[in-house]
C-alpha cells in the first residue's frame, strides 16, 4: 500500500498542472497552513481581474487529489501589495509558511 | 430548525455558513432551470441572460460560502466574483477530470474566463460607468437611449460558440454537482 501523498508533494503536482492550463499564470504560492486537510493555493495571474480582496473558493477531495483545494487569485500587483501588507490576507494565512512554484521551477526539473 | 425549537428561539439562531452555501447553491439551480427554460422557449435574449447572470452569481457565492478563512456576515455583503469563483473551478480536479487533454483545457480556459468577465458584467451594479449594458434596466450612451429587450449584448455572442457551449455546460456541471464538488 502506498504512504499517502503530503500536501506539499501534491500542492507542487497542481501548480504543475495550471501552469500547463493557464496561460496568464505567473507564481502559484503553497501555503502551509490548516486546516491540514486542506490544500491552500494563492495564485497570481495577470488574468484574473483586480478586484482588492483574497476571495477563496473550496473543492471537494477527489480520488487524483486526497485534499479539499482552496484556491485564491490575485493579480501581480495585489499578490505585491499582500507581501508589503500580509494583513491584507485572509486571518490564518500566513506567508512566512509558503512555497512559491513558477514556471521555472518546473522547467528546470524537466531538464 | 428541529420541531421542538420554539420559533423565538429560532430568531436569534445565525444559520449555518453550509446553510448559507445550499441555499445559495439551490437558488442558483433554479435560476439556471429557468434559464434554460427561456432558452428552449426562445424567450428575449435579455431575459435569457439576466437569469444565466444570477445564476452564475449565486454559485460562485455558495462555493465562497465553504471557504470558512472569511466570515458569513461579510459574504453576504460581497457582490460579484463570478470571474474569480469560474477561474478557480476550471483549475479544479472535477473540471481536469473531464479532459483527457491538457492543450484542450489550455484551450478553453481563456475563452471561458473571458465569457465569466463579461457575464459578470451584466449586474447593472457592476461597472454601470464604464459598461452600462445590462439585462434589466434601460441605460443612456451619449444621448440614446439602449432598451435591453431590443439590445443584442455583442460582447456575449460567444454563448453561441464552441466555446460558449463549453462554458455552459461547465457551469451547469459547477452548479448540479454542488453538493459532490464543494467541500462539507
Amino acid at each position: 500500500m502506498h504512504a499517502p501523498e503530503s500536501r506539499a508533494d501534491v500542492a507542487r503536482k497542481l501548480a504543475r498542472h495550471h501552469f500547463e492550463v493557464e496561460p496568464g499564470l505567473r507564481l502559484v504560492v503553497f501555503l502551509d497552513i490548516e486546516p491540514n486537510d486542506t490544500l491552500t493555493l494563492l495564485e497570481v495571474s495577470e488574468s484574473t481581474p483586480a478586484s482588492g480582496t483574497v476571495d477563496a473558493f473550496v473543492f471537494a477531495p477527489t480520488k487524483n487529489i486526497p485534499y479539499a483545494t482552496r484556491i485564491a487569485e490575485v493579480t501581480p500587483d495585489e499578490y505585491a501589495e499582500l507581501c508589503r501588507d500580509p494583513s491584507r490576507l485572509p486571518p490564518g494565512w500566513d506567508l512566512a509558511k509558503a512555497t512559491p512554484f513558477d514556471r521555472t521551477t518546473f522547467e528546470r526539473a524537466a531538464s | 430548525m428541529s420541531d421542538t425549537e420554539a420559533p423565538e428561539q429560532a430568531e436569534h439562531t445565525e444559520p449555518s455558513r453550509c446553510a448559507w452555501a445550499r441555499a445559495y447553491a439551490r437558488q442558483s439551480l433554479s435560476d439556471w432551470e429557468l434559464y434554460t427554460l427561456l432558452v428552449k422557449n426562445n424567450a428575449p435574449r435579455c431575459h435569457q441572460l439576466h437569469y444565466l447572470q444570477m445564476a452564475s452569481e449565486k454559485i460562485g457565492k455558495a462555493y465562497r460560502f465553504r471557504d470558512t478563512s472569511t466570515s458569513p456576515k461579510k459574504l453576504l455583503r460581497q457582490h460579484g466574483g463570478f470571474t474569480k469563483f469560474f477561474s478557480a473551478f476550471l483549475l479544479s480536479d472535477r473540471v481536469s477530470q473531464m479532459y483527457e487533454s491538457k492543450a484542450q483545457l489550455a484551450f478553453i480556459t481563456p475563452l471561458c474566463r473571458q465569457i465569466a468577465r463579461e457575464l459578470e458584467t451584466l449586474a447593472p451594479a457592476a461597472d454601470p460607468d464604464k459598461r452600462p449594458a445590462n439585462p434589466e434596466y434601460p441605460w443612456r450612451q451619449g444621448s440614446e437611449l439602449f432598451v435591453p429587450h431590443d439590445y443584442e449584448f455583442p460582447n456575449l455572442s460567444l454563448l453561441e460558440d464552441p466555446a460558449g457551449r463549453t462554458f455552459l455546460k461547465l457551469l451547469c456541471v459547477a452548479i448540479s454537482e454542488f453538493e459532490a464538488i464543494a467541500i462539507a
